[in-house]
């Protein structure tokens, strides 16, 4: 993977507006994201991790340019996108695609799956033949082509979540974010969603970026990981390597707590707690941002905040008492 | 048994109009509902045509006649006559006329204000949003009836100020209700989606949030239009709407009222008008809301395949 990132984001901070402020009130922002960096290069899977409110989401919005951007830089294939506006920004859509979490709210209820589909194709202008096109994108993604004629509402979620990956693919991006794509699903289909994802990724040469809580699934699909805590990554490394040498003690509390299948290996293991709740972003704390819930922090972790640094070569971690 | 339904609708769809029509016909309150409205119509515009008498036409020696089916009642007026002699039937079926134009015009003017302000501060939400809410506040507290004088007076009284007027009183109601859908849609995820697809934002607004108010929208509109039928016979009443000799429905209710021991009539049959005109409308709405949402629409058309299949064979077992 030595070819140009198709993605890279650089020192991305983002601010929500908490009240717009008006004529006698002040305007308050809140720090979701903060210093978020990394590169994602083509045909690649990105795994991002983190508990609620640790701003993956937040970040996949931004890369999409849903979100306003305070600072930072994302360019996408070459070309900085950070301030793109109106109708060159409406055409980026065509290149960077999204899928949703919920597949039940994620469709529009009164629209044919054929026009759900083919709505990318119409508002770009690609109407005609769009029929063809329509017919083999839903057999692509494992439906049958009569379910054009048909309503979201008669299909079952993993179904709808198939038709909501259609639509995606039907402008053929370079880039999907994939927002917890899975996580609405019932285990069994969840499979399927995730190997058809990686098909498609084998057959187009996509690259994702794959928001999640489930590090299993994760694991599975990701080709490199990044963990996020408090709306800053603190680890970012390649899937195994995360997975069997984690680094930052976040991560390492975050694995553990992930159950293993053999009730043996399991009892035997040592679960890393970190004690305390999850960090207010409103308020965070002062220096490194997990020091309230780490068993390492020190006087330093107090005071400074630690900097996403190589540890190996492909192995970076934001932690004062891990070097390399 | 959605998917073996799914067809059918559309392509009862494709054959348009009798489609649409028996499609109808499933549901025979609508149908007479529709019906009813047509015939009311039919009755405004026919007026002249019907009417026995002229309904300004006043006859002394026939004051307060009760209907024909009661003791002093007669053949020569079916349904009675009021106080100045006058034939409360032939009064009804020319009332249609402005009744009817001034609650549809007026239902259909205040809605599609109210309705674009809706969706203008939903949609765009901030500093907008605020700002005409705002206006909406103030509008709603501003007196009906003084605005009403007002206007009156500077345009003079007549069937189309009654309307200006009315729709200048009645739209808030629609731009709240629309805007807070507005809002809560605007965040659903298929919205987000849409815009992320690169949708502009006309497409989002038509496409994808429009349908969703289609059915609260008619819901509002039908309760509104029973409010301005009694508005615009109150602001008839006080001599500032419909002027006489033209007469409406609720003028005739409201003028009926002084009499309502001695002559029941007066009012019930005005009365029993609106009611079945407002019911009408109603019955056809409920129809044509769940005509416009697919899910329902097909499980519509699921019991009424299975009611008749029962039919069919509790027929073949007969």
């Amino acid at each position: 993977m030595m070819q140009a990132p198709i993605l890279s984001v650089s020192g991305l901070a983002i601010d929500y507006e908490l009240s717009s402020g008006g004529l006698f009130r002040k305007r308050r922002t809140l720090n979701a994201v903060n210093d978020v960096s990394f590169d994602l290069f083509p045909g690649e899977t990105l795994g991002l991790v983190g508990e609620s409110g640790s701003g993956k989401t937040t970040v996949g919005r931004a890369v999409l340019r849903r979100l306003g951007v305070a600072q930072g830089k994302i360019i996408f294939d070459g070309k900085d996108i950070t301030h793109l506006r109106g109708e060159e920004l409406r055409r980026l859509r065509s290149r960077m695609q999204i899928v949703l979490q919920d597949p039940y709210t994620s469709l529009n209820p009164r629209m044919k799956v054929r026009d759900i589909v083919a709505e990318p194709l119409r508002v770009h202008g690609l109407a005609e033949g769009s029929e063809m096109v329509v017919a083999e994108l839903l057999e692509r993604v494992g439906l049958s082509r009569d379910a054009a004629d048909r309503y979201p509402h008669s299909f079952s979620g993993g179904q709808r979540q198939r038709i909501g990956i259609a639509r995606a693919l039907a402008l053929k991006p370079s880039l999907i974010v994939a927002d917890e794509p899975v996580s609405a699903l019932d285990v069994s289909v969840r499979a399927q969603v995730v190997n058809l994802l990686q098909d498609l990724q084998r057959d187009f040469g996509l690259s994702y970026l794959f928001i999640a809580h489930d590090l299993a699934v994760v694991r599975h699909i990701s080709h490199r990981v990044a963990i996020m805590y408090a709306g800053r990554i603190v680890e970012i490394a390649p899937s195994e390597e995360i997975y069997n040498r984690p680094i930052h003690p976040y991560t390492e509390s975050l694995l553990s707590a992930v159950p293993v299948a053999n009730p043996k290996i399991q009892r035997a293991r040592q679960r890393i707690i970190a004690p305390g709740e999850s960090v207010d972003i409103a308020d965070p704390p002062k220096g490194c941002r997990f020091h309230p819930r780490c068993a390492l922090a020190t006087q330093r972790c107090r005071e400074e905040e630690p900097p996403l640094l190589h540890k190996t070569p492909d192995h970076s971690a934001a932690c004062w008492n891990r070097p390399a | 048994m959605a998917t073996s339904s799914t067809h059918v609708p559309s392509a009862a769809a494709a054959s348009g109009l009798r489609g649409a029509i028996a499609e109808l016909w499933q549901d025979k309150a609508a149908a007479v509902g529709l019906v009813i409205i047509l015939l009311l119509i039919l009755m405004a515009v026919f007026a002249p045509l019907i009417a026995p008498y002229d309904p300004a036409a006043q006859a002394i020696t026939a004051r307060l006649k009760p209907p024909v089916w009661m003791a002093r009642g007669t053949w020569d007026h079916l349904l009675g006559t009021d106080n100045l002699g006058r034939d409360v039937l032939s009064r009804i079926i020319w009332g249609a006329r402005a009744t009817l134009t001034i609650g549809a015009v007026t239902c259909l003017l205040a809605a599609t204000l109210g309705t674009l302000v809706g969706l203008w501060a939903g949609f765009a939400g901030g500093r907008t949003d605020t700002l005409l809410m705002r206006i909406v506040d103030i509008q709603v507290s501003f007196p009906g009836i003084f605005l009403i004088l007002l206007v009156v007076a500077m345009l003079g009284p007549g069937i189309w100020t009654l309307v200006a007027v009315l729709s200048m009183t009645n739209w808030m109601v629609y731009a709240r209700l629309i805007r807070g859908i507005v809002s809560s849609t605007r965040q659903t995820p298929y919205v987000e989606a849409a815009e992320l697809i690169g949708c502009k934002p006309g497409r989002v607004i038509f496409r994808h949030i429009l349908p969703n108010l289609v059915s609260p929208l008619l819901t509002l509109a039908i309760l509104e239009f029973t409010n301005i039928v009694l508005a615009e016979a109150a602001v008839s009443f006080l001599g500032f709407g419909v002027q006489p000799p033209a007469t409406s429905w609720g003028l005739d209710v409201a003028s009926g009222r002084d009499y309502l021991f001695i002559a029941w009539w007066l009012v019930t049959f005005p009365g029993l008008t609106i009611v079945a005109t407002v019911l009408s409308i109603n019955l056809f709405a409920n129809w044509l809301r769940v005509t416009a949402d697919p899910e329902e629409r097909e499980r519509r058309f699921a019991r009424a395949e299975a009611a008749k299949r029962r039919r069919r064979t509790r027929g073949a077992n007969a």
